[in-house]
């Protein structure tokens, strides 16, 4: 904030009818962007953003808009700005349930072990999924290990050795990403997907209010590895479609339970 | 009484405070340094009911640690229990040592905190002028505490409430509504808290 001299304030002071002593002429909806987004930002995501973003245009642009995102960010320099990270595990640890968190284009991003154990909706800050890419070293077991309902979008995942995308629980959305099993002699040990997830009998499963435990995937390259879905649970893979273009196959297909 | 500021508000009142009080804004501070101390501030756009509003939240945080924005550095001069008695207090690093072990530093800003709380209950036109008081006179715990007020006004409301509490049109079509709910539909209860 700007600091104001007595000359600016006499200024105002001098100007004709600048005050207006009506409470009516300036009511709430008269605050500006700026204000509206840091009220905005003290809100938690689920249920409150997403509320008011059904309340006006205006107020699901300010809700929707990125600067309420977290973001991951490699380089150094943006550290002590607040809601930037340089990594995705402390973004993932910071973030609140049902928070965007926006992984910034570049190859090296490290995603080793790391747990999802809220709704969160990670999309990289590319063009194409090409341009964000999460590695997964040798040695760690999956990039991204899912909990809880979660969807990711133009990402690309790839694992030297073990999973890209580990699936426990929730509903798991994954739309226009690559995903990549690194190819060498142990490959057949790894797989892009796996769910160990189990869907409960009929009478739990009436029990729960919405859809069970499964994966949605759509647009999505996969490649490398065994195969594309590895299931431990009882869900099977369902509706695949596959589209073949010059260099890739774009995939469709959801993981869920058997349907009769 | 210490040493005192005059403040005239928009309609023409004039107010004295202890200078403690009207420095906890930054902008009432530089203006009272830049020259003689005899004259009055002017604040125009600031009115007598909203300025008078203003000045309770000051008073009540003159010589009270920032509970927003400090938490971790009180100075152990403010403490209730201690009175700087302490050797070596003046380092930064006992200050926070200070305050992280003192019960009754902890005991007064848990106080004012809620204090902070009861004063933003209010309707969404006064803290509308909070906001734009706190922002003009640059106060940075009361901006803190009127976005709190707005915000909370907010929490736990469906969109049709909302619009109630902020007076404001529903511009979107069923066909947009339909849209953004599909926008969600990954999440199992966007709504529910």
């Amino acid at each position: 904030m700007a600091k104001r001299t007595r000359m600016e304030l006499a200024a105002v002071t001098l100007a004709p009818a600048s005050y207006s002593p009506s409470v009516s002429s300036s009511t709430i909806h008269s605050l500006d962007d700026g204000c509206l987004t840091h009220v905005f930002s003290f809100l938690m995501p689920i249920p409150d953003r997403y509320s008011i973003a059904l309340v006006c245009h205006r107020w699901r642009y300010l809700a929707c808009h990125p600067r309420l995102w977290l973001r991951v960010e490699r380089s150094t320099k943006n550290t002590s700005e607040p809601g930037v990270f340089p990594n995705l595990q402390d973004a993932i640890s910071a973030a609140r349930p049902g928070d965007t968190i926006l992984i910034s284009p570049c190859r090296d991003h490290i995603a080793c072990n790391i747990q999802i154990k809220k709704p969160l909706c990670l999309i990289g800050g590319g063009e194409l999924p090409d341009d964000t890419v999460l590695t997964c070293s040798r040695g760690s077991e999956s990039a991204l290990e899912f909990l809880s309902t979660c969807k990711i979008t133009n990402l690309t995942i790839r694992t030297e050795l073990g999973y890209c995308l580990l699936h426990r629980s929730g509903r798991l959305t994954i739309e226009g990403c690559i995903l990549q099993c690194e190819e060498n002699p142990l490959d057949y040990l790894s797989f892009p997907i796996i769910s160990t997830a189990t869907v409960p009998n009929a009478f739990r499963q009436s029990l729960k209010e919405h859809g069970s435990d499964s994966i949605t995937v759509a647009q999505t390259r996969i490649e490398g590895g065994a195969k594309a879905v590895f299931t431990s649970g009882n869900l099977t893979l369902q509706r695949v479609r596959a589209i073949y273009m010059r260099t890739c196959i774009f995939f469709w297909f959801e993981v869920g339970e058997q349907e009769l | 009484m210490g040493k005192t500021i005059k403040l005239i508000s928009g309609d023409g009142e004039m107010f004295e405070v202890e200078e403690a009080v009207a420095f906890q804004s930054n902008i009432i501070k530089s203006l009272a340094d830049e020259d003689n101390a005899d004259d009055c501030i002017p604040l125009p756009r600031v009115d007598s009911q909203i300025l008078s509003k203003v000045l309770e939240f000051c008073r009540k945080h003159a010589n009270s640690p920032s509970v927003h924005t400090k938490f971790a550095a009180i100075p152990s001069e403010l403490c209730p229990k201690h009175d700087g008695s302490a050797a070596g207090a003046s380092s930064s690093e006992s200050s926070s040592a200070h305050s992280e072990t003192c019960r009754a530093c902890y005991d007064a800003v848990m106080k004012l905190v809620q204090w902070d709380l009861e004063f933003v209950k209010v309707d969404l036109d006064l803290i509308h002028h909070l906001l734009k008081a706190a922002n003009y006179l640059d106060i940075e715990d009361l901006m803190f505490m009127a976005v709190e007020g707005a915000a909370n006004a907010i929490r736990g409301n469906n969109p049709e409430e909302i619009r109630k509490l902020f007076d404001l049109e529903n511009d979107f079509t069923p066909e947009e509504e339909k849209e953004i709910l599909k926008e969600y539909s990954w999440l199992d209860d966007p709504f529910e808290p």
